[in-house]
Order: structure tokens, then C-alpha cells, then sequence
């Protein structure tokens, strides 16, 4: 039997978005208590609101009865965001899905929070522009999702993260009330509440409206391949790549195991007997292409690369993005589940945390499997296991907290692009002193006094280190691994 | 007995100092190398000035990183200086920013011609330590270029003017230097012709990094009065090359008469009499505005005319200068025309201005509608409003 809320709640949420767009059925609650994470947690109601003012109105009733609320976009996140691990009500963001204004001469775009990533692209591709954050779920995941979890994507490495490419937004705050925040301009004027609500999780309101950045799509583009027999060659390649001025668009890896999964399941064109291959794009005016390519080229021959190819055609190119993109669901394949992490390191350090990954996989009996964004040093080791054999559940936990440890102990961070949730929150305290945390709890209860907005999530709960993920039997109730 | 400036060592020192005298109910404003007080209202005068001169350690820097950490009071220079030897830069240029501290440059959001390109301080700025109200010392973000952990609090604090606390270190993305640049020149008989090519020029698929329009200026730079377009091209040779062709053509094109390119020592140099032109007038009004806006309000709105002005076309950013002979209600008025055609869809502050003006306007003008809730961050950061008082927008 799982919890209900308050009757007066319901119907009173019933009146604002009508009663067809209430869910409280078992199987309705179950259809929202997951993400793409491994936690689990049962929301008590499931709304889905037609308007931002209808946002605001649930958001009213929630905080005025004191049940916490959680906005939810297409569950793509990955460290349980959008999981109602407090209960409370699942605010379903699907129905706001809305392109409002394409203003192509002032390069800005509104819209609403539900809008899938790759659609506003689409909508204005034909224009000559782009929005430029591209995570890899960008055919599924939407705006708001991103918004709140600051997400990147492989472009990253030239054009930055979700927060570079949002102007303004106009937000529910958690009392229910509505407020504009930045503007489709430079200087807005004030504090940049902006840059502090992009990637704050949905801990501080709910965006109804975005106004995002969109960019002039550059002229030409090229894509290449690199193959390598060892590991350490590839990943000496990025850093000196990096380290030579030359900035890619992207510049991703993967290791031996991805690259046959991916060539399993998508064939992709990726040589099945290398050990790690760099796909490297560039972007931008045709007439530097040759240039750049030149010497990416030669310091991945330098490196030792046995295979440097360049797409010869747009159809080649999609190919090769493909096998990257589709690397997750390849993932399958290998094992029945997976634990993705998204720690950060130095870039100089890339080679160092690669073998440390390595010696962990080693050390715990795991296959542990890369594909990530080498010229960033955002990392996504995927740790593969069979949920039903419980001592490798063990050690898969062991083995991520040994490799978060490892990025953090040479100067990275914990989440590049997935964010924080309820899965790292415990392990804010490897990275900041409490007087840092304590700052940040301050200005979350000035927006958020009654905590209502997605509580437990972001900073740590009190709860031991690492005591939530470390095994089923200790997570809260609603929860599971 | 209260000694009116500290100038702590270091930053732990800095976290005690302001501890210290706010327990004693005093204010505090910070002041790095003090080259850009003219910006918001006057100080309180009974505050305490913390320094922040020897705040100048460089905490860590790793070229192959692409980042570097420093203290706030390090100038801007010294930074370049440190970046140059390795072939890399910090990508803002704002004006008057040579003695410029860092944390000064941050506080005041300061930004210039480029930032379309390359960003502003809250795209370069990866992490902050910052001491607050109550003398703790709070740090958020990081050193590493993708980082989703914890709450942006350092973006808060940029152009902020000091109110939320005094920066003490920070932690920036720095990129390699760019291989060639260029600047084209080209004169225009009409501002009207002028905007037109500039917009077509900034949204083409060249990357150039900065487009500008001059007009009623006579730069050292060697230009006549009249209306100038100014491009800054920076990439390959070959990019370059490419780049300055096609301006220069399509400038000829809608009627240029006068157009060059500049290139090496000649070009640096320009580029930096240009840098500092935003900053010459006794007073000066920026304005931010969608680009279609604010190239409205300069053909034909209250920006037209002799006005001397100087626009960044992709930012729409648009700097107002008036000379000391200038009458302040004749200024003043021009602001409030401003303000007017602005409305909700743009924004007008003076940067600097004389005593004259200043009595008779609010330098920032109206706050923007989240202010209520940038009270209440002011509140939670800095309840007993000990940092800068009276300086910044509303009463923040």
C-alpha cells in the first residue's frame, strides 16, 4: 500500500488542472517513481499541468499544505533529480511543450519547459542557426530538464555548458509565485539569478518559460576518427591536443568494450580490435578546417594512432555520431544494468584517473566501460553488474565512490554535466567544507523557507556518507537501487 | 580609533578583518586597485575599505588545463602577462582595465567588445572563494571546466558591485591565444548603411570576434570623424585572410568609401585605442538591448543624429558619450528619452558621470522585476547590509 496524500490536496490540485490530468492509481505512481538512475521513489500524485499558471496554482496548494513538490521533465536524469524521494507530488512538465517566440535577428529563443532538446534545433535549423547544448539524450530530454540539471553534451568543449546558452526564464518560485528572472538581453541588471537557478535541480522553483541563446550554425564541419591499440595513446593524444591551443567541438572516447558493443548494435564503423578510438569534430569557417585537421591529425599519429580516418560524407559522419550517441543503449549488450558516474578531472590528469579506473575494475572483479568527453575531462565510466547477484551490487558501489574519490583527490569534481540529486548529495562534503554548504543551504531557504522544492536533493540530508547508495537494505523507504 | 582602511596579507587574514568589524557594526567596501569607483553611487563615506592589493598569490595554474586560479587583488595585466608566456589569454577586454584587480573586473561585471564571441565573466569563471558578512570564508564551483556540483553562487557575486561579499580568489577557463588577427576598418556616409552591413557581417557564418559601429568619434587610431564599422577577426591565417576579404568587399559593396585592414604590431595597436573608446566621455550611459532594438534606437529613436556612439552589433551593447561641456539636464534627459524607448526591453545605466548628472538621475535606473527576490539573497548573504552600502541597485 503506498502513501496517499491528503484528500483536500488532491481535489484541490483536481480543480486546477482538472481531474483527467490527476494520477493516483498504483500503476500511475509507478510510471513516474524512476529516472534513468537507479533510485526509485513513489510519488503520492502525479499532476500534469496545461499552464505556467497552472504550475503556479499547484505549487500553491502544495506549499501552503506543506507537501513537498517535484517538477518533472522526461526522466532522462541520471542521478535521481526528478525522484520523489519525500513523496509528495510529481509535477509533470509534458503538457508545457510549446516553442513561444523564434527571434532569429535577436538570436533568442522562448520556450517552454517541456520542449524536447533537439526540436528547438530542428525548428530553427533551416534559418542557419542552432541551439547549441547537445547532450545525448537530446532527442528525448527536454529544455527544462536541462535547465535544471545544467546539462552538456559533446559540443561542450567549445560552445559550454547548458547555463552559457540560457538568457532569462520566468520561473514559479516555491511559494507559487511567478517571477521573471534575466531577460533576451545582455544586462539585465542585478544579481545573475539566472546562472544561480541553472543547475540548482529544481530545488529553488520550476521554469515555465526559457529563453535560450541560439547560435549561427557554423559553415562547415569535419569529422575524424582515431584508433589506438593502448588506452594511455589515445588518452596522451587528447591531452596533447588540448594542450597544442587546438580546440575542438568535441572530442570523445571510448574504450575496447563500447566500441563492440556500439559496432553490435549499431555498426557504426569503428574498428572492433582497437582498444580505444577519439572521434574528434571541428567546426567552423571552411577555410581553418585544413589547418586544425592538419594537426590533430599529426598529434594523433604522434601518439601512436594505427587508424586516422576523416568523414567523407555527411551519411559517414551521422554514421560514426551514431555509434557515440547510441552508446548507452548499446551498454545493454554487455550486462543487464549499469552504473554511469560523471566525475570531472583536470585534463592533464586524464591518463592518471584512466588507469585508475582501471585498477579499480580490476581490484573489485568488475567490467567497468568508458565512452566520455576526453577533451573536457568529464568522465563516464559505466560499472556493469547483474542486479541479482548482490555481492557485485557491492562492489559496483565501492568501486564508484573509489573513482569519485580519485577525480576529486586530483583536483576535480564529482558531476560534470548529470548533477548532483539524490545520488551524490552525501558526497557534497568531499568538496566543499561545511561553511561552503552551509552557505549554500542559506540561500536555498531564502527562496525556498517551507523546503518544499524537490527536498533531500542537491545538498546533503544529514544522512552518513554514501549511506543511501551503498546498499538496498539502507535506502529509505520508496527507494531501491 | 577606527582605522578607516585594512589591508590584510591574506585570506585568511581578509575572513578575520571583516569578522572583526562587522562585530562592530561598521561597513565595509572592497577596493582592489580603486580604478573603477566611478561606477554606481557614492560610498558611504564612514566605511571601512578593505584592500585587497596583496591579495595577489597565483594559487594554481596548469596550461595544458586551460584554467588558472589566482587571488582577486592580482591586476589584470599581470594575469595577461602570466597567460601570454604560455601562449594563452583570458578573453575579455574591457576598458580601462590595464591597473584593473581581477576581483575589481569581476565585481563591476566589466566586459568590452568581444564578449559575443568568447563570453563574459560568467562563462570564464569556474569557481570562487569569497569572504561573507560574518567573516566566514565560502567557496563554490571549482577548477575544472565542467562542473554541475552544488549551486553557482559565484555567478551571483559577479557585477555585484561587492554587496554579497569581497571575492577573494577565483578560478577561470583561459583559452590559447588566437594565430592571426586582423582588424577592418570601413567608413560609412550614413549610420543607417553602416548598421545594416555590421548586422549582416555579425550574423554570417564567419567567426570574427568582435563587430562594432563608431560614430562621431575620432579615435587616435587615426580615422576621420563620421561612421566607422569595426571588425576584429581572430583565427587561422587562412581564416582570416577569408574573413577581412569578404568584409571589406561587401563594405565596398553598399558604398564604403574608405576601408583597410590592419594586421600585426599596427592592428594590436588599434585594437587597443579601440578598446578604450567606451570610456571617453565625462559621461557615459551603457545601454543593453536586443541588437534589433538597440540598432532601432540608433537610426532613428533617441539615439540618433550627432550622438557619439559606439555599438557592439551581436551584443547589442551601445555606449553613449558626452563631453564635459555637456548641460547634466540636457544629459539627463537624453538618459530618461533612453529609458523611455528601452522600456522592459532593455536596459540603461551610467557608468561614470559628473556630480551634476548624478544628482539628478539614478545612475541604474529602475530595478529589474526579480528584485524582490535578489532582496532576499541580499538578506540571507548580508543581513545586517554591511557590504558597500548604498552604492548598488534599490537598496542592495
Amino acid at each position: 500500500m503506498s502513501p496517499t496524500v491528503d484528500p483536500a490536496v488532491r481535489s484541490e490540485i483536481a480543480g486546477v488542472v482538472g481531474a483527467r490530468y490527476v494520477f493516483d492509481r498504483d500503476e500511475e505512481k509507478r510510471a513516474y517513481s524512476y529516472d534513468a538512475s537507479l533510485i526509485r521513489a513513489r510519488p503520492d500524485l502525479v499532476c500534469v499541468p496545461g499552464s505556467a499558471e497552472e504550475v503556479a496554482a499547484v505549487v500553491r496548494v502544495a506549499h501552503r499544505h506543506r507537501v513537498p513538490f517535484v517538477a518533472r521533465g522526461a526522466g532522462t536524469g541520471i542521478a535521481g533529480g526528478s525522484i520523489p524521494i519525500e513523496g509528495g507530488i510529481v509535477i509533470a512538465l509534458t503538457r508545457l511543450n510549446r516553442i513561444l517566440e523564434v527571434n532569429i535577428p535577436d538570436r533568442y529563443a522562448v520556450v517552454e519547459p517541456g520542449v524536447v532538446n533537439l526540436d528547438l534545433t530542428r525548428r530553427v535549423e533551416n534559418e542557419g542557426y542552432c541551439y547549441r547544448p547537445d547532450p545525448s539524450s537530446q532527442k528525448v530530454c527536454t529544455i527544462g530538464g536541462n535547465v535544471a540539471s545544467n546539462a552538456g553534451g559533446p559540443h561542450c568543449l567549445a560552445y559550454g555548458v547548458t547555463s552559457n546558452h540560457i538568457l532569462g526564464m520566468e520561473v514559479v518560485l516555491p511559494d507559487g509565485s511567478i517571477t521573471e528572472i534575466g531577460a533576451p538581453h545582455l544586462e539585465p541588471g542585478g544579481y545573475d539569478l539566472t546562472g544561480l537557478f541553472t543547475g540548482s535541480e529544481g530545488t529553488l522553483g520550476i521554469a515555465t518559460k526559457i529563453i535560450c541563446r541560439l547560435s549561427r550554425s557554423s559553415e562547415a564541419v569535419r569529422t575524424m576518427l582515431a584508433s589506438y591499440d593502448r588506452m594511455e595513446d589515445a588518452a596522451a593524444a587528447v591531452e596533447a591536443i588540448i594542450a597544442a591551443g587546438v580546440i575542438p567541438a568535441a572530442l570523445e572516447m571510448m574504450d575496447r568494450e563500447i566500441i563492440r558493443a556500439v559496432e553490435a548494435a549499431v555498426g557504426a564503423g569503428y574498428p572492433v580490435d582497437a582498444e580505444a578510438v577519439l572521434l574528434i569534430e571541428i567546426e567552423g569557417p571552411r577555410d581553418g578546417l585544413n589547418e586544425s585537421s592538419d594537426v590533430i591529425k599529426s598529434l594523433c599519429l604522434d601518439q601512436g594512432a594505427r587508424e586516422f580516418r576523416t568523414a567523407q560524407s555527411e551519411e559517414e559522419r551521422q554514421k560514426l555520431w551514431k555509434g557515440r550517441k547510441g552508446a548507452l543503449g548499446a551498454v545493454a549488450r554487455i550486462k543487464p544494468m549499469y552504473y554511469l558516474h560523471d566525475g570531472v578531472v583536470p585534463r592533464t590528469r586524464l591518463l592518471w584517473v584512466m588507469k585508475k579506473i582501471a585498477a579499480t575494475a580490476a581490484q573489485h572483479r568488475l567490467t567497468i566501460v568508458n565512452v566520455f568527453h576526453a577533451g573536457d575531462g568529464n568522465l563516464h565510466p559505466f560499472i556493469l553488474f547483474d542486479p541479482a547477484d548482490a555481492d557485485e551490487v557491492r562492489r559496483v558501489h565501492l568501486a564508484g565512490e573509489e573513482i569519485l574519490r580519485a577525480c576529486v583527490e586530483c583536483g576535480g569534481t564529482l558531476s560534470g554535466e548529470h548533477g548532483i540529486g539524490i545520488e551524490k548529495n552525501e558526497m557534497m562534503g568531499w568538496i566543499f567544507s561545511e561553511q561552503d554548504l552551509e552557505t549554500m543551504r542559506r540561500v536555498r531557504s531564502a527562496i525556498d523557507p517551507a523546503g518544499v522544492a524537490n527536498p533531500k536533493k542537491v545538498l546533503p540530508s544529514g544522512a552518513r556518507c554514501g549511506e543511501l547508495s551503498r546498499s538496498p537494505g539502507s535506502a529509505p523507504a520508496g527507494a531501491w537501487i | 580609533m577606527n582605522d578607516p582602511r585594512v589591508r590584510p596579507a591574506n585570506l585568511a587574514e581578509a575572513a578575520e578583518a571583516v569578522g572583526k568589524i562587522a562585530a562592530r557594526g561598521l561597513s565595509l567596501r572592497p577596493i582592489g586597485a580603486g580604478s573603477r569607483g566611478w561606477l554606481g553611487r557614492p560610498a558611504e563615506s564612514e566605511a571601512v575599505l578593505i584592500e585587497t592589493r596583496d591579495l595577489r598569490n597565483l594559487e594554481h595554474y596548469e596550461p595544458g588545463d586551460l584554467t588558472v586560479t589566482v587571488e582577486a587583488g592580482m591586476a589584470f595585466e599581470t594575469l595577461a602577462g602570466l597567460l601570454e608566456a604560455e601562449g594563452q589569454w583570458l578573453p575579455v577586454n574591457p576598458a580601462r582595465s590595464g591597473q584593473s584587480t581581477l576581483g575589481g573586473l569581476l565585481a563591476t561585471g566589466a566586459t568590452g567588445s568581444i564578449r559575443s564571441r568568447y563570453g563574459s565573466w560568467r562563462d570564464l569563471v569556474l569557481g570562487m572563494s569569497v569572504v561573507l558578512a560574518d567573516g566566514s570564508l565560502s567557496r563554490s564551483g571549482g577548477r575544472v571546466v565542467k562542473n554541475v556540483s552544488g549551486y553557482d553562487l559565484h555567478k551571483l557575486h559577479i557585477g555585484a558591485l561587492g554587496t554579497l561579499g569581497l571575492i577573494g580568489s577565483v578560478s577561470l577557463r583561459v583559452m590559447p591565444l588566437p594565430k592571426e588577427q586582423r582588424l577592418v576598418l570601413a567608413s560609412f556616409k550614413d549610420r543607417a548603411v553602416a548598421l545594416e552591413v555590421a548586422m549582416a557581417t555579425a550574423t554570417s557564418q564567419l567567426e570574427l570576434a568582435a563587430v562594432e559601429v563608431l560614430d562621431n568619434l575620432s579615435p587616435s587610431i587615426g580615422l576621420a570623424e563620421g561612421t566607422w564599422m569595426a571588425v576584429r577577426i581572430a583565427g587561422t591565417e587562412a581564416d582570416c585572410a577569408r574573413s577581412a576579404r569578404e568584409i571589406q568587399e561587401a563594405s565596398r559593396m553598399a558604398g564604403s568609401r574608405r576601408h583597410v585592414t590592419l594586421a600585426g604590431t599596427e592592428c594590436l595597436r588599434a585594437l587597443r585605442d579601440l578598446n578604450e573608446l567606451p570610456m571617453e566621455g565625462t559621461t557615459i550611459c551603457r545601454i543593453s538591448a536586443p541588437p534589433s532594438l538597440a540598432i532601432q534606437l540608433l537610426k532613428q529613436g533617441s539615439l540618433g543624429g550627432d550622438r557619439r556612439v559606439i555599438c557592439d552589433i551581436p551584443g547589442g551593447i551601445v555606449h553613449v558619450l558626452w563631453n564635459g561641456d555637456a548641460e547634466p539636464s540636457e544629459i539627463i534627459k537624453s538618459v530618461d528619452g533612453i529609458r523611455a524607448g528601452l522600456g522592459r526591453s532593455g536596459s540603461a545605466i551610467l557608468l561614470d558621470a559628473p556630480d551634476g548628472v548624478r544628482a539628478g538621475i539614478d545612475v541604474w535606473g529602475p530595478p529589474p522585476p526579480s528584485y524582490p527576490l535578489m532582496q532576499s539573497i541580499k538578506r540571507a548573504l548580508d543581513p545586517d547590509r554591511i557590504w558597500n552600502r548604498g552604492r548598488f541597485i534599490g537598496d542592495l
